[in-house]
């Protein structure tokens, strides 16, 4: 109703003191709408004008854009919790008694050779895992003590062994999982899915993102952007709290309807300029600030957590008076039941490397007790409501830790990108299963390797989307998110 | 909104009174160039409906100019913000080309 009132300005034009000339102005205003053609910015005029002309039956045309599946999809959306830092998945996920008999041994020569590390200098030694793991569920996944809740969903998740990227450092290594490319500039995938797909909510970004831990993950915005896509797919950062997203409430005095107002007169003068210039980054801009005014409703009653029952709360550990990777677990359910194609998650901070604030001794038990819970919770929530099997949980970081230790006082290892795990869930991908092998150091795989790039082209192929297929041209060539990589993964896929 | 009202009041104090003149005025200073007609019209609407507004709801006008307060001329000041307040939110304004 809010919208239908919005929507008519034409009606109240015709009362007003200026009649012909407020008249005459829409009946150019409809000259233009012609000579544009069917592009998304006529669409969106056609809309502001009233539901009698183009687009009438299209709530949100501009939204609903997107070049199209090339195959049907198994999948609708997708929850990407990324563990920024790099989670040692051999105190996580993979028991190495041959690493834990040799430890204080130096690592074979053969490894070391041509391997370049972030801080190891080529002297430390091996560095055996004190947690004790234990097999659980069907598929008999190996669990470390510090993931108790990690033990319920062993056999609703695909377990990924042997994981590789490219680049060693915090910050491209981030880039390059979200974009293809460790260095900034690219889109990321939640833009790539949603440029490819667009958006299933009017009232929401297609692609959200949420942060939790003591500080933001390296490699910052570049990790959500849109690249050369239009802007219009970039990530939206939602912070916990009252206010969850910045600048978005109105100044005082601008009531809902005042403010509806305001947006129409801005986007008019917007697209009468886009008209004049056709610069496509001010239909962006509309987009936006339309976003913005339906978000302003929207937002709020999303973000508020006492609509969960205790029950809810209390299995993912959830508790919204204080933002936490719990909350924002729960979060990322509640926006994939309103229609947010892609929700990204980071949580800090995994990079034990020893030293006084990160190490495995005291910090790496601390981030699993906050990530653990929650991320079962969510498999089993999205399961337990039939959401599973079209949305897909991503759980990993950036990369892994060496297998040798790197001793600052207290113990941590280094960045791995040979061999690490990552697991994921629902959205058409097979559940107990144990995919890939390292060798008994955890040094390298062994069986079934596979690469960032690999992951992306499966995450895509899930959704309906070719990752050869879906390309941007960008100064002369067509871009992808593999770039000329990545194949995928049907080893993994019901 | 401050800067919209600090645009305003600048605004109003000029030594043009016509609204047309005003419109064109604010519009030049944010954009240097002149409006269009269609530009013109937009405004012109926008301006006689926030005017109408404010008038009808002098607490709104208030609350948007941050005053407890009513003083002269406080319902055009507050419509002559929220012109502002458009012109300081479109796109040419926001970006340089």
């Amino acid at each position: 109703m809010q919208d239908e009132q919005r929507f008519g300005p034409i009606e109240s034009l015709a009362d007003d003191a200026l009649n012909h000339n407020a008249l005459g102005w829409a009946q150019q205003r409809r000259n233009l709408l012609k000579s544009a053609g069917v592009g998304v910015g006529s669409m969106a005029l056609a809309t502001l004008l009233g539901r009698d002309s183009l687009g009438a039956d299209e709530a949100n045309p501009r939204e609903a854009a997107g070049t199209g599946r090339h195959f049907p999809a198994k999948a609708k959306s997708v929850i990407f919790l990324f563990m920024a830092g790099g989670p040692s998945q051999l105190d996580l996920f993979t028991e190495k008694t041959e690493l834990t008999r040799l430890h204080g041994e130096p690592p074979p020569d053969s490894f070391l050779e041509g391997k370049r590390f972030a801080f190891l200098k080529g002297t430390e030694t091996l560095l055996g895992s004190p947690q004790k793991f234990q097999r659980h569920g069907g598929c008999g996944q190996e669990i470390s003590h510090l993931l108790p809740h990690h033990r319920r969903i062993v056999d609703d998740v695909c377990w990924l062994h042997g994981m590789t990227t490219d680049v060693f450092n915090h910050g491209p290594a981030k880039i390059f999982v979200n974009t293809g490319s460790p260095q900034p500039g690219r889109p990321s995938m939640g833009s790539w899915v949603n440029y490819g797909l667009g958006s299933e909510s009017s009232d929401l970004p297609g692609f959200v993102v949420l942060q939790s831990g003591p500080r933001g993950p390296r490699g910052g915005a570049s990790l959500w952007s849109s690249g050369f896509l239009p802007t219009t797919y970039q990530g939206v950062p939602f912070r916990s709290g009252k206010e969850p997203i910045l600048n978005l409430s109105s100044p005082a005095g601008m009531d809902r309807h005042r403010e509806g107002e305001f947006v129409d007169a801005v986007a008019d003068l917007n697209e009468l300029r886009f008209q004049a210039v056709g610069d496509p980054e001010i239909q962006t801009r509309i987009a936006a600030y339309e976003m913005a005014y339906r978000m302003q409703a929207s937002a709020p009653q999303l973000m508020d957590l006492s609509r969960e029952s205790q029950e809810t709360l209390d299995a993912y550990g959830a508790d919204p008076s204080k933002p936490s990777f719990a909350n924002n677990c729960l979060l990322a359910r509640r926006m994939v039941e309103s229609g947010v194609r892609f929700i990204q998650l980071y949580h800090t901070n995994w990079d034990h490397h020893g030293g006084p604030t990160e190490n495995l001794e005291k910090h790496l038990p601390e981030i699993c007790r906050e990530v653990d819970q929650p991320s079962a919770a969510l498999v089993l929530d999205l399961k337990q409501r039939g959401l599973l099997d079209d949305t897909i949980v991503v759980w990993g970081g950036e990369f892994g830790r060496t297998p040798m230790g790197e001793v600052r006082q207290t113990t941590g290892r280094d960045h791995h990108i040979d061999a690490y795990t990552m697991w994921v869930a629902g959205g058409g991908f097979r559940s107990g299963v144990i995919h890939g092998k390292t060798d008994e150091l955890g040094l390298a795989p062994i069986e079934d390797p596979k690469h960032v790039h690999d992951l992306q082209a499966t995450l895509l192929h899930q959704l309906g989307l070719d990752h050869e297929r879906l390309t941007y041209r960008f100064q002369g060539r067509d871009f992808r998110l593999t770039d000329v990589h990545g194949h995928v993964l049907h080893d993994l896929l019901t | 909104v401050e800067f919209a009202r600090g645009f305003a009041a600048r605004i109003m104090a000029s030594s043009e009174d016509a609204y047309e003149n005003r419109l064109a005025m604010a519009f030049n200073i944010a954009m240097s160039r002149a409006p269009s007609l269609l530009e013109m019209e937009r405004l012109t609407v926008y301006l006689d409906k926030v005017l109408d507004d404010f008038r009808q709801k002098p607490d709104a006008a208030k609350a948007l100019l941050g005053v407890d307060e009513s003083t002269e001329n406080l319902e055009e000041y507050a419509a002559w913000t929220a012109i502002c307040r458009v012109l300081l939110n479109l796109d040419e304004f926001i970006t340089r080309e």
